[in-house]
């Protein structure tokens, strides 16, 4: 048997979910400096290099930065993930034989956490940013999904989403290879990459071996032999030993404390979401980082207990926590005026 | 790694019921854990009242209702670990729990009582097509946001499904200056109590569809609008009946789950019917020593049922310990088709046994009839029974066999 290489696509898509303080909006080329200003809603940055892997908005930076703006089509597919209780009953991905033009759609996948995905199917959209969930697509996963994975019951379903694979493709619609180029003579030092579609994820190494090697056929860098690329993952506490999770909390306390049941996810392992450099401030940021909300109750026990995570933390207002994108802001303001009461009082409230 | 008696997990009505009917029965050596700040369960929140009617004769508030057991296990000095989760229940009874000021925890335990409650269904369980904007929120969250933490979560609501809760949430937003569009069921009946109906939504001119669900969410950063269409008998939707409702909140109150995890890795069997654990007329689990009781074991709408039954829980328990075994329960309780959530599945014809169940769907002029081989044990007859209504039933040792199976059978 082929070992398949899976990993986690959710830790890779934070920074969308995060808010979008730091968008590019607009690249400026300073020739006299040999430079470029890169603009964003939290200030511009000034850099020598400018590599465009914006996924979704690669052909807007690929004008931005000089190249064409590459038309693309939204290819679209819609996901059930199912309970890790699924997880039990499926060990390996089981796709169906690909067809005439070499594409499959729905698969039954099992994650590195253990659940289960089943789709995507593809559809081509037309409205921009769709990443909707539809009945009719969600049907068609339920009816082809139980064909690759008889344990696709009701129960299990824990989520649906989409995703969106912008494939380039020319006037007719036929769709084209990805690009991956750099013109030093017309946008010197940049790198432009877009169209960049299944299976990205697994080719994302390669395709960053490319681009860097651009790079320094230009500048030749001297190699910096020390530098130790492996950066040890940090162990969730989900994964330790009974014993390592007792040394964990000796060591730093807020392991002891469950914030996410179903995922057993701890306040020391959001609070460092929080904080880390690139840091989530939002109730998806810190899903993706941490699998908090992630589990079957999706935040029954632990959304209430982030958000407040969220305000200490940052030192914010309640008003200005978000759950995703720009204006997702969860709370309208306090039920009534005065300091939040954490525990109701005993006496009968006439409510 | 510590040797408690009796290890009770969760600090709401049912733990505390139990712990304080186990002490009472001379049972020193317990121990409740909670994940929570304090104990109490899910009644925190509960601020309406009309909770203890057949406990106490008189109608309280959730949280005064929980002071009471909170008092008296505090007289009792039955010690409580609040702020500790418990992560695992093994098979041979060992509970490991982590707490921040503990650490990492193991105990042997000579019983254990699950006691942890129920969790919410959530969006993605019943698979809503749409966005997946911020404003959609279940019952209880939205519930723990305000009464708890002094947080509105919005201003023009659409509540999705008729359970209690739901309908709870309905009047309480409506009071905290919401403006509540309407509660939808896809059920061609109201899935809470008739009670709440009237008290809730007629009271506050809240309009109740039944037969109508949400079939889209709109918006990409916050809920902007629903889409409400009718359904039919056959649970689709019927074309050309699609609404649009602009809202900035989406409540759902479409159901609880029992919460067990533990149950199951301590390897305790399901009981399809309830989706709890299959226990027996001690409310012994499968795995000896391992009992269960309140919300984990099954649903209930009335919070009396769930401390009659954790004392309950507490007869067996004690004499568990006492003697070591239960008797064995040899004789399968099982119900015809019009019968849901039966409560034990196991007898042993030789003891007082309290059955509880509900009806699948709203019935009237019905006849319950728990039968034992060709005997009719008990007999009722129920002008209206509603899926909303737990009903019990108590049998009588004296009255029961010790060879054949009990069976429930509803007729109408
Ligand atoms: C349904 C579906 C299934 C797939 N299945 C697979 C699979 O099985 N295997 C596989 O290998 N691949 C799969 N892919 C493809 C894979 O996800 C993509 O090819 C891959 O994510 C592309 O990586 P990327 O880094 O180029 O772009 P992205 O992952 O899209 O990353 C682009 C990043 O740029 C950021 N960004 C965009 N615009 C701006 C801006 N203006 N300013 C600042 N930041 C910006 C975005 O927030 C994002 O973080 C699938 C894709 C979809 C949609
Ligand atoms: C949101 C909501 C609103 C409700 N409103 C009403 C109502 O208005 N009227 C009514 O009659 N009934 C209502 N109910 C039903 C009510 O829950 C029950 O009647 C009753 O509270 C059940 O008691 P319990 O002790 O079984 O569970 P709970 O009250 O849920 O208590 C379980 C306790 O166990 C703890 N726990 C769980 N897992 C662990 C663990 N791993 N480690 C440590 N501790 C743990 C929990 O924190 C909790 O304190 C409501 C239920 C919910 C969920």
């Amino acid at each position: 048997m082929v070992p398949v290489p899976l990993t986690s696509p959710f830790s890779l898509r934070t920074i969308l979910t995060n808010g979008i303080d730091r968008k590019v909006t607009a690249i400026e080329r300073y020739v006299a400096n040999n430079c470029y200003l890169v603009h964003t809603p939290a200030g511009a940055f000034r850099t020598k290099w400018v590599i465009n892997c914006a996924g979704a908005f690669a052909s807007d930076i690929s004008e931005m930065h000089g190249y064409p703006n590459y038309p693309v089509r939204d290819f679209k597919g819609e996901y059930f993930v199912l309970d890790k209780k699924a997880g039990a009953f499926l060990k390996t991905p089981v796709y169906h034989a690909p067809n005439d033009r070499g594409g499959f759609s729905t698969h039954a996948t099992p994650t590195v956490d253990g659940n289960v995905l089943v789709g995507p199917d593809s559809y081509i959209t037309e409205e921009w940013e769709d990443y909707k969930c539809t009945k009719d697509h969600l049907d068609g996963l339920i009816r082809d999904g139980s064909k690759m994975f008889e344990q696709m019951r009701r129960e299990f379903s824990i989520r649906n989403f989409a995703g969106i694979r912008w494939k380039r493709v020319d006037e007719e619609g036929n769709v084209l290879d990805s690009k991956l180029e750099s013109d030093q003579q017309h946008n010197p030092n940049t790198v432009n990459l877009v169209g960049i579609e299944s299976p990205g994820v697994t080719c994302a190494l390669p395709l960053a071996r490319r681009a860097v090697a651009r790079l320094v056929a230009v500048e030749k860098p001297e190699v910096n032999e020390k530098f130790d690329p492996v950066r040890p993952a940090l162990k969730r506490f989900y994964d330790m030993t009974r014993e390592e999770q007792a040394e964990a909390i000796a060591a730093d306390p807020e392991y002891g404390e469950i914030v996410c049941r179903c995922e057993t996810v701890t306040r020391a392992e959001i609070r460092r979401a929080i904080h880390n450099p690139l840091g989530v401030h939002t109730v998806t940021g810190i899903k993706n980082r941490t699998r908090a909300t992630m589990g079957r109750c999706q935040g029954g026990y632990c959304e209430t207990r982030i958000t407040e995570m969220i305000e200490q933390e940052l030192g914010i207002k309640p008003t200005e926590v978000r759950y995703s994108h720009a204006d997702s802001y969860m709370f309208t303001g306090p039920v009534r005026s005065g300091n939040a009461q954490d525990e109701t009082t005993e006496g009968s409230v006439n409510a | 790694m510590k040797h408690v008696d009796a290890v009770i997990i969760g600090g709401g009505p049912a733990g505390l019921a139990a712990a304080i009917e186990l002490r009472k029965k001379g049972i020193d050596d317990i121990l409740i854990l909670e994940r929570e700040k304090k104990p109490s369960g899910i009644l925190r929140q509960c601020i309406h009242d009309g909770f203890g009617l057949t406990r106490f004769g008189e109608t309280l508030s959730g949280p005064k209702y929980a002071a009471r057991f909170v008092r008296e296990a505090e007289a009792l000095q039955i010690p409580c670990l609040t702020d500790t989760t418990v992560l695992e229940v093994t098979p041979d009874r060992h509970v490991y729990a982590s707490s921040s000021e503990h650490g990492m925890m193991e105990f042997e335990a000579g019983a254990i009582v699950l006691a942890m409650g129920c969790r919410e269904r959530t969006r993605g369980a019943i698979r809503i097509p749409g966005t997946r904007p911020a404003g959609v929120y279940t019952a209880g969250v939205a519930q723990a946001y305000i009464n708890l933490k002094n947080k509105m979560v919005g201003r023009k609501v659409v509540i999705l499904g008729s359970g209690d809760i739901g309908m709870i949430m309905a009047r309480r937003m409506t009071l905290e200056g919401a403006e509540v569009l309407g509660v939808f069921e896809v059920q061609p009946y109201a899935s809470g109590l008739p009670r709440n109906v009237e008290q809730c939504l007629n009271d506050y001119n809240i309009p109740l569809s039944l037969s109508h669900t949400v079939t889209d969410i709109r918006g990409t950063d916050r809920l902007e609008s629903v889409v409400i269409s009718a359904f039919d008998e056959h649970m689709q939707p019927i074309p050309g009946t699609e609404k649009e409702y602009e809202c900035d909140t989406l409540i759902l109150s479409v159901g609880l789950i029992p919460e067990n995890e533990l149950t199951w890795m301590a390897g305790a069997e399901k009981d399809p019917g309830t989706s709890g654990a299959a226990v027996d007329e001690n409310y012994q689990t499968t795995v000896p020593g391992i009992f269960a009781a309140g919300n984990v074991l099954h649903v209930h709408d009335l919070l009396d049922f769930v401390s009659l039954e954790a004392e309950a829980l507490a007869d067996g328990a004690a004499r568990f310990l006492k003697e070591g075994s239960l008797p064995a329960c040899n004789l399968a309780v099982r119900g015809n088709e019009l019968v849901s959530g039966l409560t034990p599945s196991r007898i042993s014809g030789e003891d007082d046994v309290t059955v509880s169940f509900r009806v699948r769907r709203p019935l009237r002029n019905c006849t319950i009839e728990l039968v034992q081989g060709d005997t009719v044990v008990k007999r009722r007859r129920m002008p209206k029974a509603l899926p909303a209504e737990m009903i019990q039933i108590k049998l009588k040792a004296s009255d029961l066999s010790q060879t054949d199976d009990l069976e429930v059978k509803v007729t109408c």
